[in-house]
């Protein structure tokens, strides 16, 4: 069985972590620079907002709601995201990380949910005591509601659900392996989603079901309907009435595009896929579309995936604050964004062979509106700044077109490939390549130490007030120092 | 959080080999002794004097573990009205009171309609001497 966790509107999560003055009322992350909703908590999803929506679209329910605008703190969120992932781990010795606020986990037919002997000695300490000091907390704590997002599953903590919890816990000893059965899936995911929360303050749904398709879809249906408490198991009674309340647009790996395809066909839900017909589907969406019909049928087509998988691509994209005219500003910044692309790069130990570079102005100005793209392959894949650099610069002559105002641009690294498996060309020494290696090592030890961007390539310079300028963006509460959140000792 | 081993081995060729290497340890890492649970763990920082008694100052660096039980008496970080603070969590009978730890402030009861809850329980006070 596969489970998957995803954080609830996991970068306000992170917001309300720090400042209880925003549990309940909405709230909004803006994308940088202030551009477009890229969270949402409920309460703003009710008012309407809509998730990418640009900021001057919601303005005016901003100011009438008094909802709460933060810039997007990604410091923050991947500190966070860290902690919940560890959490994770601690819980489950199969975790795959699928993006900064989701993982699938593997329970494998439900027999390998162990818990090393500190946890469970701190779960039993954490559940058991209801008749002493805990129960204080449950209710002194408002329930642990940090706002209506969390309160459906707090709120209704009984003693009775404690106290299962803890026979199942203590059940054979220490460490406890569940019999299979929904049963003990159900009270795994719960236990999961709880001590996340408690740990990280972060609000997480659970699905589970026998494909990661599946419990994408479960997990989906478990955050949209509150009678769930945020943990649903599917199984044979219940999976196809869950699945019809599924957009089959919502479907794990159903563009936008198949969605219109589908739609045109009478296909409106993750059922009506189901019980499609595989030949029109494999002749209509190919190979990946068969296996999503797969996988809905409860076929598991899409593994596990233990070892951290190398990316697809790496990109780097900023919206200016101020429309960039001059080529000369434009270079600056891509320059500066292939930096901070290689630096993640080299993080991943990758290799890239191609660089795609694109500028756009502003898409809300519909009549003057440019965009374009090019790509570079490399002589030969690699992470070196510089090299990369001059691939991504080399686009612009062409790329650049004088009398726009440039709102955006990035670079995007393509065709990764694992460094170590990399077949050196016959044409390079391999002392070069090591000087190159140790001069980047040297730039990236530097700039972690001593903060980003402290030690820069000389066409990057002089880029940083074109988009660094964030507003509203929240403390860097758990990676700085002098940004710890302040806590008042005076009432 | 990394901690470093130190490589204090004596070199060979200096002869005869340091009889105290075979006691070397690793360092004391205080991440080790502060932090018991640390994707549970965050360092606020307190402003204020109502937990003076506590030893608690105004400016110090306070570790706070999520993971950990609210024992009754424990020093907690609480979200009251909105804000957090620091308290010392009073259980009698069946009443609550978060307690400041300063005669010039008051405690507070924790009622139903009261908007409180416990963030951490405080572990360590870090304090600049």
């Amino acid at each position: 069985m596969f489970a998957l966790v995803d954080c609830n509107n996991f970068y306000v999560s992170c917001e309300r972590v720090f400042d209880p003055s925003m549990w309940n009322v909405p709230v909004v992350v803006l994308s940088n620079n202030d551009g477009c909703a890229i969270a949402r908590s409920n309460e703003a999803k009710r008012l309407g907002i809509r998730m990418a929506q640009p900021y001057f679209e919601i303005k005016h329910l901003v100011d009438k709601h008094n909802v709460t605008v933060l810039s997007a703190n990604f410091n923050l969120y991947a500190d966070m995201s860290q902690r919940v992932m560890d959490v994770l781990r601690m819980m489950c010795n199969k975790v795959e990380v699928y993006s900064i606020d989701e993982a699938f986990l593997a329970f494998d037919g439900g027999a390998n949910a162990s818990f090393d002997k500190e946890t469970c000695d701190l779960l039993e300490a954490g559940f058991n005591d209801l008749s002493g000091s805990h129960s204080v907390v449950t209710k002194a704590q408002m329930a642990e509601g940090f706002s209506s997002d969390h309160v459906e599953f707090c709120n209704k903590r009984s003693l009775s659900e404690h106290r299962i919890r803890r026979d199942l816990l203590t059940d054979n000893g220490r460490s406890h392996t569940y019999r299979e059965g929904e049963y003990a899936f159900r009270k795994q995911a719960t236990l999961i989603r709880d001590i996340v929360w408690r740990w990280t303050g972060i609000p997480v749904s659970v699905g589970v079901a026998p494909t990661k398709t599946l419990a994408k879809a479960a997990n989906e249906y478990a955050k949209k309907h509150e009678e769930c408490k945020g943990v649903l198991v599917l199984n044979d009674g219940n999976a196809d009435d869950v699945l019809s309340k599924i957009e089959v647009g919502d479907v794990w790996g159903v563009g936008w595009q198949y969605t219109k395809l589908l739609n045109r066909n009478g296909i409106y839900t993750a059922l009506d896929l189901k019980t499609s017909d595989q030949r029109w589907v494999r002749k209509n969406m190919t190979v990946s579309g068969e296996r999503t019909l797969m996988e809905l049928n409860g076929q598991s087509c899409i593994p596990f995936e233990g070892k951290k998988k190398l990316p697809k691509s790496i990109a780097t994209t900023r919206t200016f604050r101020n429309p960039v005219t001059k080529k000369s500003e434009l270079k600056q910044a891509v320059a500066s964004f292939t930096s901070r692309a290689a630096e993640k790069l080299r993080n991943d130990r990758g290799l890239a062979g191609v660089v795609r570079v694109f500028v756009r102005t502003n898409r809300f100005h519909y009549e003057s509106y440019y965009s374009g793209s090019r790509m570079v392959k490399l002589y030969q894949p690699t992470s070196y700044t510089p090299e990369l650099i001059t691939a991504s610069l080399s686009t612009l002559d062409e790329l650049f077109k004088a009398g726009r105002e440039y709102k955006q641009a990035g670079v995007i690294l393509l065709d990764i490939q694992p460094k170590n498996e990399f077949q050196q060309s016959l044409f390079v020494g391999k002392d070069r390549l090591e000087q190159k290696d140790a001069l980047m090592k040297a730039v990236d030890h530097t700039n972690n130490d001593l903060g980003s961007q402290m030690l820069h390539f000389g066409s990057a310079h002089g880029t940083k007030r074109m988009w660094d300028v964030q507003q509203k963006r929240s403390p860097r509460f758990t990676t700085k120092w002098e940004e710890l959140p302040r806590v008042r000792l005076s009432g | 959080m990394v901690t470093k081993t130190p490589l204090y081995l004596t070199p060979v060729q200096a002869g005869f080999p340091s009889p105290a290497d075979d006691f070397i340890d690793t360092h004391l890492d205080l991440n080790e002794h502060l932090i018991r649970h640390p994707a549970a763990t965050f360092f606020v920082r307190a402003e204020g004097n109502s937990m003076i008694y506590a030893g608690i100052q105004s400016g110090d660096i306070l570790v706070v573990d999520r993971a950990l039980r609210v024992d009754n008496n424990a020093v907690v970080v609480a979200a009251v009205n909105g804000e957090l603070t620091v308290k010392r969590v009073r259980r009698e009978n069946e009443r609550v009171w978060l307690m400041p730890e300063n005669p010039l402030f008051q405690p507070i009861e924790i009622t139903e309609e009261m908007e409180v809850s416990v963030w951490g329980v405080v572990t360590h006070v870090v304090h600049r001497v």
